[in-house]
């Protein structure tokens, strides 16, 4: 008789898997772990000069009692990158940031590294300095890279040599005059977003240790281990074979965790003293001036509409400060390009983008991979166009906005999609039809506003794998993958998807980082979107294992394979209701049953790689095809917001905050719901609260006090997730990713919500007090 | 210089020798391997570095070991009895309180002091004495609900 | 952070001793919120620091009906406004401490290292500006006492010489029905020191006429009291023409600067808006009568 009733596994909420380790503060992040030996202390010593030629003096240093090592540019010769090879392990002559690591120290205690660190003598001849994206592209500004003609490229990145711009590239479709022509309002506009921080909890660190037979491991806090093992490999000269990147608990990523910043230390100095682990761990300051910012953006667009309110023409530029080195930011880049024209349809499309040094940390994506910054330019942009033709601001964007169906940039069809599901949504949770509620007091204005966000995601051409493996002593059931889950939940994700594929409890799933299993020969999975991406390789791998484990037992008990299922860990025959666990399989009472030719321990492989990157692209620049192929599955989704303004002071407070995404299928819907509030707070603390403030290129608020990021006091009293599902066609139980892009939309709409209740626009984020409070001093009076 | 002292940590006496300069942050972390405290900032910004001294949250980073000579500290790991989360901790995890969880143990002893104080707090009040805690993921949502259900629960 | 010894002194005359010898090389402990981050991050380097906290002058807290409110240096603020009568009579301390930090500062802060740090930024100075408040100072020479508003001599100078510490504050009781007002712009919701504060105090003689108590907070190289908007406003109950004159005199007596926070131009202007509204919250309460 059988009784087993499949449980209903994905689409369900669960908590998460590690949720009783971080609740009783057991879970191990990178600083928590401890080591046979007691590690070697390493610091950094940090460029003073945002650019200046450097000569370094270590001798007295290094006599401090207690240090073991000190390392600068010249002893390591390495160039990092992975698309443009600009940046140096450790400078040799030149710095090109305040913050840039220039030595690195290793010494027994943390007092004598730091001791060391301060007095390494470094001396500065100051260089002209870059301080903008507009000096960057002045013929006359001094160069960054006046070598990089020379610098090792891939195909994607075309860095332009004898100038500033690291990167350009341009779109087009159709024709804009002929766009130009059918418009019945063109409107030209610009804006601006400054380099912010990504702030994740857990600062930047490494702890690094070479064996003596030559192999090497370092821990890392990183999403994106396999990506660092290649850049760091190829930037010391190691066989990728000899590296491993392994990484524990991490403390928040947001893209700030993805490529190299200060792990290639870490690994030289272990190889400089082998047999001890090494660690380097970052201050919350040194967090700030010396790994990642995200871009600062300036663009500039020039959109049309037609007399029936559609748009015809969209012609952008997007001007990205990415600091001194480029290299994380040329598929940002790329993804500007593409998707620079917002989540509509526009027939006639010119976009420009390109990445620009300065004299500033480097950046890298947060977030939205871009997709932030264009649509805080975008949306106001669709905002001003609805005003000017009297329309309404939500209509105007269900009139435009794309549909399944549609066809995209690259020729192909969007695939079907819930956007104006998510707009209506937005728009019932805020009452956007009536009148907002009278404000708190006479000098204050309240007002609605609205905007949508997407994210194609261009740099989805890497490879998701995953092994599902059956192992009663271990597991019993083993996932892993080459993907890491930076504290969004994705492992609780991932164990739903094994356990409803495979057809076994959810408690005997355990995630296993893809590095401890297999030190070589994988690449890194997309960094985003893994629950679409991995989620695919996952779902392959477990329906792998599931069909070999019922051929065999249908061929050992002489049943059609048909006939079996999993349930619940026991594999059971419909016809004959015999039964077995999948847990005897491994303890060798299933090799009877089976025979004994059967291995003891199972396992099945998925792969799934989003685009094959040969595939035929359209139209990247006039006379070359663009490398990449984007858009096979899109992140897309609207926020809305009420907002109070003072028009005294400037002060802005949101009040209510709705956001809606296309999530597919939600696999988890208690994770989806926590992506989307946090994505939606994290996207209303960029728009009021961030920026990092450079003066001449000296950072001036690299902390947390100075930095503000929103706080219990700062959010909206209520922010309300909405799950909007319309399935995808590719993806696993039809999902999409979320939490990628959940962020992206929140700017803009207040802005949008700003103009509505004051008539300022604000084209700068953030948009703090001071801001608004001038805006409002140079808005003309109209008493209407 | 060191010092000599005695203190009450989960519970437990503790006497250890602390150099002068050492936080009750290092102090927890290195010496106990408590490191349920972590340091995210070192600057008494970010939170993540609670404990309770003599039943009040503090910054461990901005306190001195020689400082907790003779007091009580309380960290994460002191919260739950025996093999027993406390009903906040539990609550905490189904209402996905955290996501990174790096700011849990802060935001944890924060709550636990809260509800220690007033068995029914007001949102008002939730989010004032939450405010010293930082956390980038979650956008505090889970948090503040789970504080609320938490003080249902101890009713 | 950089080796330095921590030292417990038996009573005042020894942490005096220490800190006279000593010169800069030693620093005072009490909250340690300013101190420890100066040091963890370079900013500030000792070799001995001198642990206040538990000397018998330094901790009192107590309020006397003649005398008014005495408060020891090493009172947290936490301790301060956790005192119900201190809430009812003193409701400024309240409006400024409860915004300082957070919870988890306000437990270790001191009135003491408030004071002593002599920021700009300091909201519990400037309401202690608004009550008076008396400095009793110890050092070599034995004992002195100097108003809170003789005791700042400078952006983070204060009128201490060497060997000297603060030990007690002394604010004398208000007058009855004194009205008051705290406004203050921050940046975002919690904690963070305000771009600018305006404190007010004030109350009405049998005659009806006004005491007005004016000070502000991050607008010049410390906490000051606006002593000429003061004047104008003494008398009967300012009415519009005056209190807007009071506002230009606040205006005039500010010295914002430009930061990575906010530029002086925008200070000013706020310095107008939150001392206009501050100013006519009380002249309202005033007017209304007393309870």
């Amino acid at each position: 008789m059988i009784n087993l009733r499949k449980p209903i596994i994905v689409g369900k909420p669960m908590v998460r898997v590690e949720g009783q380790l971080k609740a009783a503060g057991q879970a191990r992040y990178l600083d928590d772990m401890s080591f046979a030996q007691e590690p070697l202390y390493a610091r950094l010593v940090l460029s003073q000069h945002p650019h200046a030629r450097i000569e370094i003096d270590t001798a007295e240093a290094e006599s401090i009692p207690g240090v073991v090592k000190i390392l600068t540019g010249h002893d390591l010769a390495g160039v990092m990158g992975h698309c443009l090879y600009d940046r140096w392990v450790l400078p040799h002559d030149r710095v090109r940031y305040v913050g840039e690591p220039v030595a690195v120290v290793a010494a027994t205690t943390p007092e004598a590294a730091e001791h060391a660190a301060r007095t390494v003598k470094v001396s500065y001849i100051e260089l002209p300095g870059v301080f903008g994206i507009t000096e960057a592209l002045d013929p006359q500004a001094p160069l960054l890279h006046p070598d990089l003609g020379q610098y090792l490229h891939r195909a994607m990145a075309r860095p332009q040599p004898g100038s500033n711009i690291a990167h350009e590239s341009r779109s087009t479709r159709g024709d804009l005059n002929t766009g130009w022509l059918m418009a019945a309002v063109i409107i030209e506009g610009t804006y601006s977003a400054p380099p912010m921080h990504h702030v994740a909890m857990e600062p930047h660190g490494a702890v690094a240790m070479a064996e003596a037979d030559g192999r090497i491991t370092v821990w890392a806090s990183t999403q994106a281990p396999f990506l660092q093992r290649q850049i760091i490999s190829e930037a010391l000269g190691l066989d990728p074979e000899r590296l491993r990147v392994l990484t524990a608990f991490i403390g928040g990523s947001f893209g700030g965790k993805t490529y190299v910043s200060i792990e290639a230390l870490a690994v030289a100095m272990a190889l400089a003293i082998p047999g001890r682990p090494v660690k380097l761990v970052l201050s919350r300051s040194e967090d700030f001036t010396s790994t990642f910012a995200r871009p600062g953006l300036a663009a500039r667009l020039k959109m049309a509409v037609s007399r029936e309110g559609d748009l015809t023409a969209l012609e952008a530029t997007y001007n990205w400060d990415a600091g001194a080195s480029a290299d994380a930011m040329i598929e940002p880049a790329w993804n500007a390009t593409y998707a620079g024209c917002g989540p509509y349809r526009i027939p006639h499309v010119s976009i420009t983008s390109r990445a620009v040094y300065t004299n500033r940390v480097p950046a890298a994506p947060m977030r939205g991979n871009g997709m932030a910054e264009v649509q805080w330019a975008v949306e106001q942009h669709i905002d001003k166009l609805a005003e000017a033709l009297n329309i309404d601001a939500v209509a105007f964007r269900l009139q435009n906005c794309l549909k399944g169906g549609d066809i995209l940039f690259d020729g192909r069809k969007m695939h079907a999609t819930g956007l104006d599901v998510c707009l209506r949504r937005v728009a019932g949770a805020v009452r956007w039809s009536s009148p907002p509620a009278r404000a708190s007091a006479s000098h204050k204005r309240r007002a609605k506003g609205v905007a949508m966000g997407w994210n194609p995601v261009l740099n989805n051409t890497r490879e998701a794998r995953a092994v599902v493996r059956l192992d009663a002593e271990h597991g019993p059931i083993l996932l892993a993958l080459n993907g890491v889950d930076a504290g969004q939940g994705f492992y609780t994700v991932a164990v739903q998807l094994v356990a409803s594929t495979l057809g076994a409890p959810l408690a005997w799933v355990h995630v296993q980082p893809f590095a401890e299993l297999s030190p070589s020969g994988h690449d890194q999975a997309p960094i985003n979107q893994l629950t679409w991406s991995a989620g695919n390789a996952i779902v392959a791998a477990a329906n792998a294992l599931r069909s070999d484990i019922l051929g065999w037992t249908a061929e050992a008990w002489q049943e059609a394979p048909g006939a079996l299922d999993i349930v619940e860990g026991f594999i059971i025959s419909h016809a004959t209701s015999r039964r077995l666990s999948l847990l005897d399989y491994t303890t060798g009472v299933a090799a009877d049953l089976t025979g004994a030719s059967k291995p003891r321990v199972l396992h099945g492989e998925g792969a799934f790689q989003p685009l094959a990157p040969d595939l035929p692209l359209l139209t990247g620049t006039e006379d070359e095809p663009a490398p990449l192929l984007p858009f096979l599955q899109i992140g897309i989704g609207a926020q809305a917001v009420e907002v109070e303004v003072d028009l005294e002071t400037g002060e802005v407070q949101a009040l209510h905050l709705a956001a809606a995404f296309d999530v597919g299928h939600a696999i988890n819907p208690d994770i989806v719901e926590a992506q989307i509030r946090g994505g939606a707070v994290q996207g209303l603390s960029a728009a009021l609260f961030e920026q990092m403030v450079f003066d001449q290129g000296h950072p001036r608020n690299p902390n947390l006090a100075d930095y503000r990021i929103a706080s219990t006091l700062d959010i909206p009293a209520s922010v309300e997730p909405l799950i909007v599902e319309v399935p995808q066609d590719d993806g696993p139980f039809g999902a999409r990713g979320v939490g990628e892009h959940s962020s992206i939309a929140a700017a803009p709409a207040v802005a949008n919500a700003i103009y509505r209740a004051t008539g300022v626009r604000l084209s700068s984020l953030p948009v703090s007090s001071e801001s608004v409070w001038l805006a409002l001093q140079s808005k003309p009076d109209t008493t209407k | 210089m060191n010092h000599e002292i005695a203190a009450t940590v989960n519970g437990e006496q503790v006497q250890l020798t602390v150099a002068s300069h050492h936080t009750l942050l290092r102090m927890l972390r290195e010496q106990l391997h408590l490191t349920g405290a972590k340091n995210g900032c070192g600057s008494g910004e970010c939170g993540a570095c609670t404990v309770l001294l003599n039943d009040e949250p503090v910054y461990a980073c901005l306190v001195l070991a020689a400082e907790a000579d003779g007091a009580e500290v309380v960290t994460v790991e002191g919260l739950a009895t025996a093999d027993e989360l406390l009903p906040l901790q539990q609550i905490y995890i189904d209402q996905h309180g955290f996501q990174c969880g790096f700011c849990a143990s802060g935001f944890l002893i924060s709550a636990s002091a809260l509800l220690k104080r007033n068995g029914r707090p007001d949102l008002d009040t939730i989010r004032a004495a939450l405010a010293g805690n930082l956390c980038r993921c979650t956008g505090y949502g889970g948090i503040i609900k789970a504080v609320q259900s938490a003080s249902r629960v101890r009713r | 952070m950089q080796p330095f010894d921590y030292i417990r002194p038996r009573n005042l005359e020894e942490a005096s001793h220490l800190l006279a010898q000593a010169g800069k090389r030693a620093r005072v402990l009490a909250g340690g919120a300013d101190l420890l981050i100066g040091l963890e991050h370079g900013m500030v380097s000792a070799d001995w620091l001198i642990d206040i906290k538990h000397l018998p002058e330094t901790t009192g807290l107590s309020l006397d009906p003649v005398e008014g409110l005495r408060c020891g240096a090493a009172v947290t603020l936490r301790q301060l406004t956790s005192h119900p009568e201190v809430r009812r009579i003193f409701p400024l301390l309240v409006e400024a401490c409860d915004h300082i930090g957070s919870v988890q500062i306000r437990n270790r802060a001191t009135v003491g290292g408030t004071i002593c740090s002599a920021s700009p930024a300091s909201s519990l100075a400037t309401v202690l500006l608004c009550y008076d408040t008396q400095c009793h100072v110890f050092g070599p020479e034995g004992e002195r006492n100097l108003p809170l508003s003789e005791f700042f001599l400078g952006f983070r100078l204060t009128a201490l010489t060497p060997g000297e510490l603060l030990t007690q504050i002394v604010l004398p009781l208000p007058a009855r029905h004194t009205k008051t007002a705290y406004h203050q712009l921050r940046i975002g919701s919690a904690g963070h020191p305000p771009l600018v504060g305006v404190a007010v105090a004030a109350s009405l003689n049998p005659d009806r006429q006004g005491d007005w108590r004016l000070a502000l907070t991050s607008v010049a190289p410390h906490p000051y009291r606006a002593r000429q908007a003061e004047a104008l406003l003494a008398g009967p109950l300012p009415t519009p023409a005056t209190l807007h004159e009071a506002v230009d005199a606040v205006e005039k007596s500010s010295q914002p600067i430009d930061d990575h926070r906010a530029s002086a131009a925008y200070r000013l202007a706020m310095v107008r808006v939150l001392a206009r509204r501050a100013l006519e919250e009380v002249a309202g309460q005033l007017a209304g009568g007393s309870p």
